[in-house]
């Protein structure tokens, strides 16, 4: 019996099979996503009969299933078998004896790694000391290391101009072409494939006509202009000033628009609707009031593995834990028109229209705490980090960001007036006079209506301003056929542009990043090193590896941590590998022809 | 400049392969000889400009330019010439370089749909590691590409009946001739799957030892690591398959081997292409 199993484990037919049995789950690893963080995606793509057999067949963690684990085993153990079997002590047997006893290092030093390493992550914030350390996705636990580990300083190097381009993809063809950001330069369409390759050969031609980047403002600000005609737009709209505070600023509000004119520092609002009777401004104001009922920012969370999303109150400064997990979220900071600045990376809003509305919160949890925007028209962008939570920035249009509502109603058969709407409710009525100003409530501002347009005509122009916040925009001129037209494109707002989807893509080129790290032991600092990707820092068995880092605020650094005592085992059986190919390959066939030739 | 260079070996591989293609279909002697010392040089010339086209990137990027899918190419088109050129040399037979030149234009057609401008290094490939990593790779998958050339010429040859010839051909024939040529062409297979497996195999290790150092793990199962791999183990195959075949009841080992060649071919440009396109993983960014 022993004899038997020997044979069958000494059989090379047996490493062929292993290997093919190897080669199946490897693929399927490959093709069905490992691990994936949120594991009810799974019955979403496969559908449950077949997400029942993939869980059966561990398909979802392959390359850690036991089946598979065993196959590793099995292939150890007939390399061993095949190697002792075969051991002769000659010459020409080396090269064997080193590749397969190298196999045999890297699976005993995987197997050590996997069980007596640790893999961790750790986020410290800058100035903080910890000893603390997550293992695995979730709720896997904390795990504490021997000694402590300080931030002194985490450093973000980039290259001073940003990295900028201008993707254009043709939506019907399903082409896309990135061009460089230079003024005055025109750049041919995205192109039917065949077209580069034929171009190596020295012909040009262009069946696509072209784009050309016509201006390029690094500040831009986009001023609107109103004028009464000429075109008979229908447009009702009316042009006032809030004044107080050594405040005057002048502004519209259009009848047809969704959104009223928001005076950010003061929280006030402006509408105007044009009505067709002077009985109706009561209920006018009533219904603008009602919509106040509603006006909150929310915040939708959702646990994985939960169904039910939980909905929070999403004010600043609002601060709540999430039921049934260990992460606490506090609502730092609202703006209405997200901007970032590359270089400074100081988040400001472009304007106070809400454009693209974001929340900054703090998700605190057992790796730390962490900061990061989300988007109400954006719900992808803020997957950021390993927080297993999804954040939903909810809002009511509306309403948002206004405390005190001025409504300006302009019936068709009698006087306009001014409404003020002060915490939801109807607060006091005037008849509106050209020119004389109207108190709103005890925010200390006034309000004067000063032009009223029938035909309001919009002349958006895009001016470069150096003092205002502004923000980078280009002018392109496309030229396909017909007469070339030009468009203004904000830097990270993709536009349609007929038949074209364009954006003016600008991104931080980092050149590296690093943390000054210190080892804390006993209360003494033992060690310190400045570490980037490709330089950990080595102590007590542990390496820590730069891993991620707070990109907006710089002021946490993401750390790997790893401790795996299997690595010099690895390493030896890597150097077997290469040593016993060479040998085997190129050495004994030269032995060989040396004999040969003596003989 | 490099640019320009790189347009023409373009130019100089697709003469190259029209070349040999002269070369192997001719009947008389003198032609076969004239074109395919014509062959050997045009292929040469192109290998140099490809070389100067390298170096002159390598000097304008300050650092070795193997990082994005256009040098990668090129860098591909680039092995395989030099491949197929040192085994040209050490077997002296012509048969696979029609099929060779081919592959390295299809390199370089390919590189023309990437972006080539030169771009800043982000921090994770800034390390000596690229250099190792990549270089010994693509060498790999340049000797397993004039195996599967030199597998495909086999299985002609074999499908126009001259295989059976040459079982029954007498000894002390040429090297051209159609029965040492597929004798020749078989150890010509075996010997670039050889090269290609020890460099492939450098690959993966310099690879994995270089992820240790960047992130703490030397391997962790992505996608691009484990067709690696596959790659690797059906090459690893083939290799020991020499010593069982019998066993299996396959009895025509070099036809089996030469399957095998195209069949790791196909993993090797998967593992090459199909991951990045097709799944993602740590290696997104090349």
């Amino acid at each position: 019996m022993a004899r038997k199993v020997w044979k069958f484990f000494c059989s090379v037919k047996l490493t062929i099979v292993l290997f093919v049995l190897i080669l199946i789950p490897s693929t399927i690893g490959t093709i069905i996503q490992q691990n994936a963080p949120d594991p009810t995606k799974y019955v979403e793509i496969y559908g449950p009969a077949w997400d029942g057999v993939f869980r059966f067949l561990g398909f979802y963690d392959i390359y850690h299933d036991l089946r598979f684990i065993i196959l590793l085993v099995l292939l150890g153990l007939n390399t061993f078998a095949c190697t002792l079997n075969r051991l002769k002590l000659q010459w020409r047997m080396l090269g064997m004896m080193m590749t397969h006893f190298g196999l045999l290092l890297i699976l005993t030093g995987g197997l050590i790694g996997a069980i007596a390493g640790v893999k961790g992550f750790m986020v410290i914030h800058e100035g903080e000391t910890t000893d603390e350390m997550s293992i695995g996705q979730v709720s896997h636990g904390v795990e504490t290391l021997p000694f402590e580990v300080k931030l002194v300083d985490f450093i973000l190097d980039t290259h001073e101009e940003p990295a900028e381009e201008l993707i254009v993809f043709d939506v019907k063809a399903k082409r896309e072409s990135k061009y460089k950001i230079e003024q005055g330069k025109s750049y041919p369409l995205p192109q039917p494939g065949w077209v580069k390759p034929v171009s190596l050969l020295g012909l040009n031609f262009n069946p696509t006509g072209t784009v050309e980047i016509t201006t390029v403002f690094p500040h831009a600000t986009m001023v609107t202009s109103l004028t009464e005609g000429p075109e008979k737009t229908g447009i009702a709209a009316v042009e006032f000033r809030i004044l107080g505070n050594n405040v005057e600023e002048s502004a519209f509000a259009v009848s047809q628009m969704q959104h009223p004119y928001v005076f950010a520092p003061a929280k006030i609002g402006v509408g105007y609707a044009k009505i067709a009777s002077a009985n109706t401004v009561d209920e006018q104001i009533r219904k603008a009031a009602a919509t106040f009922a509603q006006a909150t920012n929310r915040l939708e969370v959702t646990v994985p593995e939960k169904t039910a999303p939980t909905v929070y109150s999403a004010d600043v400064g609002s601060k709540f834990e999430v039921a049934g997990t260990d992460y606490s979220i506090e609502v730092l900071r609202y703006v209405p028109d997200f901007v970032i600045d590359t270089t400074t990376r100081q988040v400001t809003s472009r304007s106070q229209f809400p454009n693209n509305p974001a929340i900054q919160v703090r998700v605190t949890g057992p790796a730390g705490a962490k900061e990061q925007w989300i988007f109400s028209k954006f719900p992808a962008v803020h997957t950021a980090g390993d927080i297993p939570l999804q954040l939903k920035f909810l809002r009511n249009e509306s309403m948002a960001g206004i405390e005190d509502y001025v409504l300006v109603l302009s019936p068709a058969d009698g006087d306009p007036v001014f409404a003020h709407i002060a915490e939801g409710k109807p607060a006091k009525t005037a008849k509106l006079e050209p020119g004389k100003p109207f108190e709103i409530g005890d925010t200390g501002y006034r309000i004067v209506a000063d032009k009223f347009f029938e035909n309001a005509n919009m002349k958006p122009e895009m001016v470069n301003r150096t003092d205002g916040p502004g923000h980078p925009a280009i002018e392109i001129t496309l030229d396909h056929g017909g007469s070339p037209k030009s468009h203004y494109l904000w830097a990270g707002n993709p536009t349609d542009v007929n038949g074209y989807r364009m954006m003016y893509h600008q991104e931080e080129r980092i050149r590296d990043f690093y943390s000054i790290l210190q080892i804390i032991d006993g209360g003494k600092m033992v060690a310190e090193k400045k570490i980037e990707v490709n330089d950990p820092l080595r102590y007590g068995g542990y390496s820590f590896y730069q891993s991620s880092y707070d990109s907006e605020a710089l002021r946490w650094s993401g750390l790997q941590v790893k401790k795996d005592p299997g690595v010099p085992l690895v390493y030896a059986g890597f150097s077997f590998q290469i040593l016993g190919m060479i040998v085997i390959f190129y050495i004994n066939p030269l032995v060989r022809k040396a004999r040969k030739s003596q003989a | 400049m490099s640019g320009a260079l790189i347009n023409y070996s373009f130019l100089t591989f697709i003469v190259a392969s029209f070349v040999y293609a002269v070369n192997n279909l001719a009947k008389k002697e003198e032609l076969k000889k004239t074109f395919g010392y014509l062959g050997s040089l045009s292929l040469l010339i192109g290998l140099i400009l490809m070389t100067a086209a390298i170096l002159i990137r390598w000097q304008q990027a300050q650092r070795p330019p193997f990082s994005n899918m256009y040098e990668s190419l090129i860098l591909f088109a680039w092995s395989i010439a030099l491949i197929y050129l040192v085994l040209e040399l050490v077997y002296g037979i012509r048969i696979a370089g029609a099929f060779a030149a081919i592959l390295a234009v299809i390199a370089i057609a390919a590189a023309s749909f990437f972006d080539k401008s030169i771009e800043a290094l982000v921090p994770a490939l800034q390390s000596n590691w690229l250099l190792y990593h990549v270089l010994t790779c693509f060498v790999g998958y340049a000797a397993f590409a004039v195996s599967a050339a030199a597998s495909i010429v086999y299985l002609i040859l074999k499908g126009r009946g001259k295989v059976q010839a040459s079982q029954k051909a007498k000894a002390g024939e040429k090297a051209e001739s159609p029965t040492e040529l597929v004798k020749v062409l078989q150890s010509f297979n075996y010997e670039a799957v050889r090269f290609g497996f020890l460099f492939l195999g450098v690959g993966i290790i310099t690879g994995a030892v270089w992820a240790n150092e960047a992130w703490g793990t030397y391997w962790s199962w992505d996608p691009k690591e484990t067709w690696s791999l596959i790659t690797w183990i059906i090459y690893a195959i083939m290799i020991h398959f020499k010593y069982v075949s019998g066993r299996f009841g396959v009895k025509d080992i070099n036809t089996f081997n030469a399957i095998c060649s195209i069949v790791g071919f196909f993993a090797v440009i998967f593992t090459y292409f199909g991951v990045n396109f097709i799944l993602s993983g740590l290696h997104s960014y090349a």
